[in-house]
């Protein structure tokens, strides 16, 4: 029977879920919804509301039928009834909609029609059933009670008999046991029951069993006696108090003593009942009046009374040893007088006497006889649930079809109707016309009736166009039939916004809706027109949208019904591709991220997540495709910011940049003075100066390098030499934007692995970062890491050339101003190094050469000759307000004039920004510039052509270039520059003629003329501008060479698709004739992969590439220099001299005493890191989370990990990382000092949820001030506790514990 | 050692207090006979319970059994870990819901026949009524007897009969 009910319950649980039946149920409360007919009573008083105006002011007063007709004829409609008619022939077809569904939905009651499956009543029917067998009525309560003692006489039987012997011979009946009693030794019923009999009858016999063994080994030896009679002593006490309070009662104290077998088996069903209760009211209690198990149970799980007696006794088959120890006591010297006397009729006074532990009470709670009652009530209460809703529904649903039919039957309403239908046949058998009348306008159906005409259109009145009308709003004959042309008066702000851009589209969207209306509606139509729809509206739509989302009359659904249809996630949408579904999503959420700030933006966002929000419709269109809103995707506002890109600067925010700029520039004087003072002291220096390491170039990436170093080991020594009095590049250039295809904050320029970002400095917070920017980021780099830096010196030569007195250093560097400096290491970063582009001819290299001489890379600013008059943001704001005030356009002295821009890259994209007057740094305004620019290189046409080769990102970044192809701003060239020829022209000015061949390197006759010229030409990566540095290590240059280095940037980047389980090449390492040498090169002059082109490094822009790789390198090298410890075999060979040669001492003075030795913490601290890094690796938690380990040692010299911060699982995962790298603790406890210190490290999450290992901080703090070293028997985490024997737990310990320990003793 | 029983059967009776045996299997042990008290056998497995009449409600009972256990108890260990008798009663009051109100220490004597009593005790309160409770090891021809008498506290009157039972409790030999 239980399997029939649950595989019953099943099936409507499935069909409860597959069908509409919980929002049936809700529906029955909710009144805005009318599944259940909540609405029709509103509805219907509408409809008699208007019927009874209707009536009483459009027609005569007792009017016949028969004569209805001829009225309306003769006297027309006038405007006002014709509102009412329309509107009451509008409500009562939603009347009749609604009362089909009801109907449907309500079924077949008195069977004289086949009720469908899903009907309410069908669903009522079949849980009718379900629940009659789940519910626990009294019927059913009875007959379990009348079951109960045959089934546990049953189980005593059988367990007498699995026990034998006196047990058997006493408790089975002389005759023989009861018929269809078949339970085996090994039944799982019989188990209480023999634990019940062993523990009332035959226990106390066998408790000394063990003190007879154990005495007869331990003689006078055993020192444990009272364990080993507790047992005894313990039952003993039970049974001798049981009948001590059995004496009370004269005739029960007689029954025990005179038959105390038979007495116990009557107990026994005394026992199974007070159980049954006292799981209902105790262990399941579900509502308690105050504290559980001690205050009053106000709801207990009555399912426990249809419980069968074998069930109750099966399910507790598991904890049958726990009952049997702790309840029987409490059963038998509490309760025995009220089971003899009253047998199971005693259950609930019995079931208050129970006490067990809390151990206990847990194991019950988890036995299957706990989730078989609670899942039978829950079951049961479920379907009681369903079932009242499903009652609720079909009163309500019921209600609503009475109210239906007497409206529909009512007089009043046939008289409407009879209306109705005369004006309808009046329309079809004339035409329809609109009359001016002295009293106002008149729809008039011959020309009978018209007096005073206006002008006239034919218009049947219920075709579908002015039902549409009606529906949207349209109450007046002007506006629902404007003369002459039929559209639509008052129509909705997305249809005005579509039909304003294309009018056909009216035909259409009536259409659809008409078809929409239809009683029957035809999926296949709908389907047709809606395409038909979409295919009309996607030209326009974003034209469309962006007109009308801003309003704040627009509806959501308006916008996705009539504008994005395929949102509707129908069958429209399954007939276009995801992709493009995808792209319209995000395409919506972009315009509604676009919008200002307000409650209309906020409210429209809201519709469109709910709408747009993982569910299944949308699931079956697009998988399981992110929303454009989820965690991962691009943050609205960053689009928004990029769409904001040419928010002009307002003066706040020039004000702001001028404060930071002003503090730049004050903090990089300092940094210029401090490397003068450098400079100084290596000068003066009579000994070597020696580093720990030596970087060439102050770009970026030498900033993130050396900060990596200096994270690793502050206490190294490290230079940097800058050959210019820049820090990189892009540092003193405050005119360009960076040249990046990524968003800000999102990729592009992030500088991931720089202590300071970006951002830090960009406080427009909405655009891309300046050059300007990214200087600063570099300055703060250097700022923090604090390196020696010399500035102006380019490095001549680097050799590897030991120097009494420069020890350790092993190499040694000479600068252009002649500094002789040594060094253990080196970081190369050469920047962009020597141009190399595509100029074949002398003096076309020459004119390149001295141009990059001059300004590197693609600055205009540097070189008066090309550049515009501005020479910094803030003259040009000034120039560019005045110009704008004065009505002048912004760089017009240039208007007419032609730019040329070499190179299709990022760079190339810059360049023409710049020229053409796009970029906004230069033209914070946008003004046009009208300067003409050749694009050479650019193979596309026009701007669509440029757009579909790019991008979605670069789209954002380079977008309006595109919209200047079109326009003829920029003029493409596809081919490559072969020479430019300087020349002065007729006008007496300068000018350059660029030759340039086709792509495929056909010569091109005629030049391009040009006035200025933008070389974005890229560079190679080749090692030409380093290698003459090491020319000097080796007799032939052929030796020198770099090789991979191999590396992790794991720890350094975000980015997964960089990350790689195994080290790969993250830059160059130096090899010199063969071997390798502590010196690396990094950046693009690294030849890092970073561009798929052959030859092409790129300009900037990528420092989310570079900088990882730099980082990792700096902790490379750090690492390296790391104090190695020597092997004593390794020493001696070092010091044995080669046969036949003497072992040579130099002498070498000290190294400066301000140098003090890294003390135990600090070289506990980098060791640690390392071995940190090692074990934790693989370690993954919640991203970005913060947590802290504390590591303690208990005095057994157990090391504990207490962690805060992280969740239980990612905090073992931890600790038993940890616990298991011996030698971490055991090095951390050698410098730390367990004993007197605990180390509490302190680390945060990266995104991936690793642990960011740069950040991991490590500190010592006194346990003598702070707290007392652990008690080893609290820890919970790790140490000693696990090693500890049970008995040591808890004082006195479980019965379990003590067996236990006397099993070992 | 049959004979020695029957001699002692008859030194008993000789004095004129009637001797009850108490018999499991071949072993037997001699109690004095109480008048109006009654002997259980074979309750919740304890093969002899000594039940007094009723008084303030209630029956005292002490019961008696052969452990079987073959083994000599060591004064010394008995008293000094006798707070692990101790902790075991005070769990057993709090399974059964009773309170503990104190205990009676180890202590160790020899009956008239010479039979070495451990003895230790223990006082609680359940339902609203105090008990006392007090353990025998008794050695008895080099096997523990047990034995443990329980009364309410009214009841004192019976400890005496309890004395008498212990002093009176001969298992032959020593």
């Amino acid at each position: 029977m239980k399997h029939i009910i649950s595989i019953k319950l099943a099936l409507i649980m499935l069909f409860t879920s597959l069908s509409s039946w919980a929002p049936m149920v809700e529906a029955a409360t909710k009144k805005s919804n009318c599944e259940s007919g909540e609405c029709i009573p509103k509805l219907i008083d509408r409809l008699e509301d208007v019927g009874a105006l209707y009536s009483a002011q459009c027609l005569p007063k007792n009017i016949k039928h028969e004569d209805i007709e001829k009225y309306h004829v003769k006297n027309g409609l006038s405007e006002q009834c014709w509102k009412y008619i329309t509107e009451i022939n509008h409500l009562e077809s939603e009347l009749l909609a609604h009362q089909n569904k009801l109907e449907s939905r309500i079924g077949c009651e008195n069977g004289e029609c086949k009720a469908p499956d899903d009907s309410l009543n069908s669903q009522l029917g079949q849980l009718s059933k379900v629940e009659n067998n789940l519910s626990c009525n009294e019927t059913k309560k009875a007959e379990i009670r009348n079951q109960c003692p045959s089934d546990l006489t049953c189980v005593m039987v059988s367990s007498a008999m699995g026990m034998g012997g006196y047990l058997a011979e006493v408790i089975v009946p002389a005759k023989s046991k009861p018929k269809g009693c078949h339970l085996g030794n090994d039944s799982c019923l019989t188990q209480l029951a023999t634990g019940f009999l062993r523990a009332a009858i035959t226990f106390f016999d066998g408790a000394w069993d063990l003190l007879k063994i154990v005495g007869t080994k331990a003689g006078k030896k055993m020192k444990q006696f009272w364990n080993w009679v507790s047992g005894a002593e313990n039952h003993s006490s039970s049974s001798q108090l049981a009948m001590a309070k059995a004496s009370k009662d004269p005739g029960i104290f007689d029954q025990l003593v005179s038959d105390f077998p038979g007495t116990m088996k009557k107990i026994w069903s005394a026992f199974v009942g007070s159980m049954k209760e006292w799981m209902k009211t105790q262990v399941f209690c579900q509502k308690w009046a105050g504290v559980p198990q001690f205050s009053k149970c106000l709801q207990s799980t009555d399912s426990f009374d249809c419980l069968p007696c074998k069930t109750l006794v099966t399910g507790l088959c598991s904890v049958s040893g726990t009952l049997v120890a702790e309840v029987v006591p409490s059963f038998l010297t509490g309760g025995l007088i009220t089971a003899v006397k009253h047998g199971a009729g005693g259950a609930v006074k019995i079931a208050k006497l129970f006490r067990v532990s809390k151990k206990a009470m847990a194991a019950i709670k988890a036995s299957r006889v706990g989730k078989i009652a609670i899942q039978a009530s829950t079951k049961a209460d479920d379907v009681l649930k369903i079932t009242r809703g499903l009652v609720v529904a079909k009163t309500v649903i019921n209600a609503a079809l009475t109210a239906i039919k007497t409206y529909l039957l009512s007089p009043a309403r046939k008289a409407l109707k009879v209306s109705y239908t005369a004006l309808i046949n009046a329309a079809k058998k004339g035409s329809v016309s609109i009359a001016a009348t002295p009293v106002g306008k008149v729809l008039i159906f011959t020309g009978t009736a018209l007096k005073k005409t206006g002008t006239v259109i034919l218009y049947p009145i219920d075709n579908p166009l002015t039902t549409f009308a009606y529906k949207s709003g349209v109450r007046t004959f002007d506006n629902a039939l404007s003369f002459g042309r039929p559209t639509l008066g008052a129509q909705s702000a997305v249809s005005l916004s579509l039909t304003q851009r294309r009018p056909q589209l009216e035909t259409i969207l009536a259409k659809i809706d008409e078809a929409r209306m239809a009683a029957k509606p035809n999926g296949d139509a709908i389907l047709k027109l809606e395409l038909q729809l979409l295919n009309s509206v996607e030209p326009i739509r974003l034209d469309a949208v962006k007109s009308v989302l801003g309003k704040t009359d627009v509806e959501f659904s308006e916008v996705i019904k009539k504008l994005y249809p395929e949102l509707k996630y129908d069958d429209l949408a399954r007939s276009v591709a995801p992709e493009k579904i995808l792209k319209v999503e995000r395409e919506l959420y972009l315009e509604i991220s676009k919008l200002p700030d307000s409650p209309h933006k906020k409210a429209l966002m809201t519709r469109y997540q709910s709408h747009v929000a993982q569910g299944e419709l949308r699931a079956k269109i697009v998988g399981e495709a992110k929303t454009p809103f989820d965690v991962d995707a691009i943050p609205a506002e960053k689009i928004a910011a990029n769409e904001n890109f040419n928010i002009p600067l307002t003066p706040e925010i020039a004000v702001k940049k001028q404060a930071i700029r002003e503090y730049m520039n004050a903090g990089f004087e300092e940094m210029l003075e401090k490397g003068r003072q450098v400079e100084s002291k290596i000068l003066k220096a009579k000994e070597p100066v020696v580093y720990d390491a030596i970087a060439v170039g102050a770009g970026p990436n030498t900033g993130v390098a050396v900060a990596a170093i200096k994270e690793a080991n502050p206490n190294l020594k490290v230079l940097v030499i800058e050959s210019t009095e820049n820090l990189g590049t892009f540092h003193r250039v405050k005119a360009f934007d960076i040249n990046s295809a990524e968003w800000i904050g999102n990729s592009g320029n992030n500088f991931p692995t720089s202590p300071v970002q970006l951002r830090d400095f960009n406080i427009n917070n909405a655009s891309f970062p300046t050059a300007e920017e990214l200087g600063h980021v570099t300055q703060a780099t250097f700022d923090v890491a604090q390196p020696d830096m010399i500035f102006n010196n380019a490095v001549t030569k680097w050799s590897k050339e030991p120097t009494p007195g420069a020890w350790p250093a092993k190499y040694k560097v000479e600068t252009s101003k002649g500094h002789v400096i040594y060094t253990r290491s080196g970081i190369i970063t050469p920047g962009l190094g020597t141009p190399v582009n595509r100029l074949r001819d002398a003096p076309s290299i020459k004119l390149v050469s001295t141009y990059e001489e001059q300004a590197k890379a693609i600055s205009l600013a540097k070189d008066a000759k090309y550049v515009p008059r501005f020479q910094d943001v803030e003259t040009y704001i000034a120039n560019a307000a005045k110009d704008q005030k004065l009505g002048r356009q912004a760089v017009g002295r240039y208007k007419g004039k032609k730019t040329l821009v070499v190179g299709d890259g990022d760079g190339g994209s810059i360049g023409v920004e710049a020229a053409t007057g796009l970029n906004k740094q230069l033209n914070p305004n946008c003004i046009k510039t009208d300067v003409e620019v050749v694009w050479m290189g650019q193979p596309a046409k026009t701007g669509t052509e440029f757009f579909s080769k790019m991008s979605q990102g670069k789209n954002f970044r380079y977008g309006r270039i595109g919209e200047a192809i079109d326009d003829g701003r920029v003029k493409t060239v596809n081919g490559y520059l072969q020479r430019v020829e300087e020349f002065v022209n007729k006008s007496g000015e300068t000018q350059f003629k660029a030759f340039y061949t086709a792509k495929t390197g056909e010569a091109i006759a005629d030049p391009v003329i040009v006035d200025n010229v933008v070389f974005a030409t890229g560079y190679t990566h080749s090692h030409k501008t380093v290698t003459p540095f090491f020319q000097s290590m080796t007799k032939n240059s052929d030796d020198i060479s770099f090789v991979p280095l191999k590396g992790s940037i794991n720890d350094y980047t975000r980015f997964e698709k960089m990350k790689t389980a195994t080290p790969h090449e993250i830059n160059k390492q130096l090899m010199v004739n063969g071997s390798k040498e502590d010196v690396y090169l990094l950046g693009i002059g690294s030849k890092t992969p970073i561009s798929k082109r052959k030859f092409k490094a790129v300009t900037g822009g990528f420092l989310d590439l570079t900088g990882p790789r730099a980082a990792a390198t700096g902790k490379h090298v750090a690492q390296s220099l790391a104090p190695q410890k020597i092997s004593k075999g390794k020493m001696i060979s070092l010091l044995t001299p080669a046969k036949g040669k003497q072992l040579q001492f130099i002498k070498r003075p000290l190294r400066s005493a301000k140098e003090t030795p890294l003390n135990n913490v600090e070289l506990a601290t980098i060791h640690s890191k390392l071995e940190f890094g090692k074990t934790l690796k693989n370690f993954k938690s919640a991203p970005n989370s913060e947590f802290s380990l504390t590591i303690t040692r208990d005095l057994k010299g157990d090391y504990i990990y207490k962690v805060t911060g992280l969740d239980k699982a990612s905090s073992e995962k931890l600790v038993q990382a940890m616990s298991q790298n011996h030698r971490l603790t055991n090095g951390l406890d050698k410098q730390m000092h367990f004993k007197q210190n605990k180390i509490v490290v302190t680390a945060t999450t990266r995104e991936s949820g690793a642990i960011r290992l740069e950040n991991l901080e490590l500190r010592t703090e006194s346990l003598a001030l702070k707290e007392p070293i652990p008690d080893p028997a609290m820890n919970i985490s790790g140490g000693l506790t696990k090693f500890m024997s049970p008995t040591l737990k808890t004082a006195g310990g479980s019965k379990e514990d003590r067996e236990n320990a006397q099993r070992q003793e | 050692m049959l004979k020695t029983l029957i001699i002692l059967s008859f030194v008993v009776l000789s004095f004129g207090v009637k001797a009850l045996e108490l018999k499991k299997n071949t072993r037997s042990i001699f109690i004095e006979e109480k008048t109006g008290w009654r002997l259980g056998k074979d309750l919740f497995g304890m093969p002899f319970i000594y039940f007094s009449p009723e008084s303030n409600g209630q029956r005292s009972n002490i019961s008696f059994t052969d452990t079987g256990a073959d083994l000599e108890v060591d004064v010394n260990s008995l008293a000094s870990t006798q707070d692990k008798y101790q902790a075991n009663k005070k769990q057993w009051a709090e399974q059964i819901g009773a309170t503990t109100q104190g205990f009676v220490p180890y202590d160790v004597s020899t009956n008239k026949h010479g039979h070495k009593i451990h003895s230790i005790g223990f006082n609680y309160q359940h339902e609203g009524e105090s008990y006392n409770e007090k353990s025998f090891y008794i050695e008895c021809r080099g096997k523990i007897l047990f034995s443990k008498s329980l009364r309410v506290k009214e009841n004192h009157k019976h400890d005496k009969e309890f004395n008498d039972l212990l002093s009176s409790l001969d298992c032959g030999g020593v």
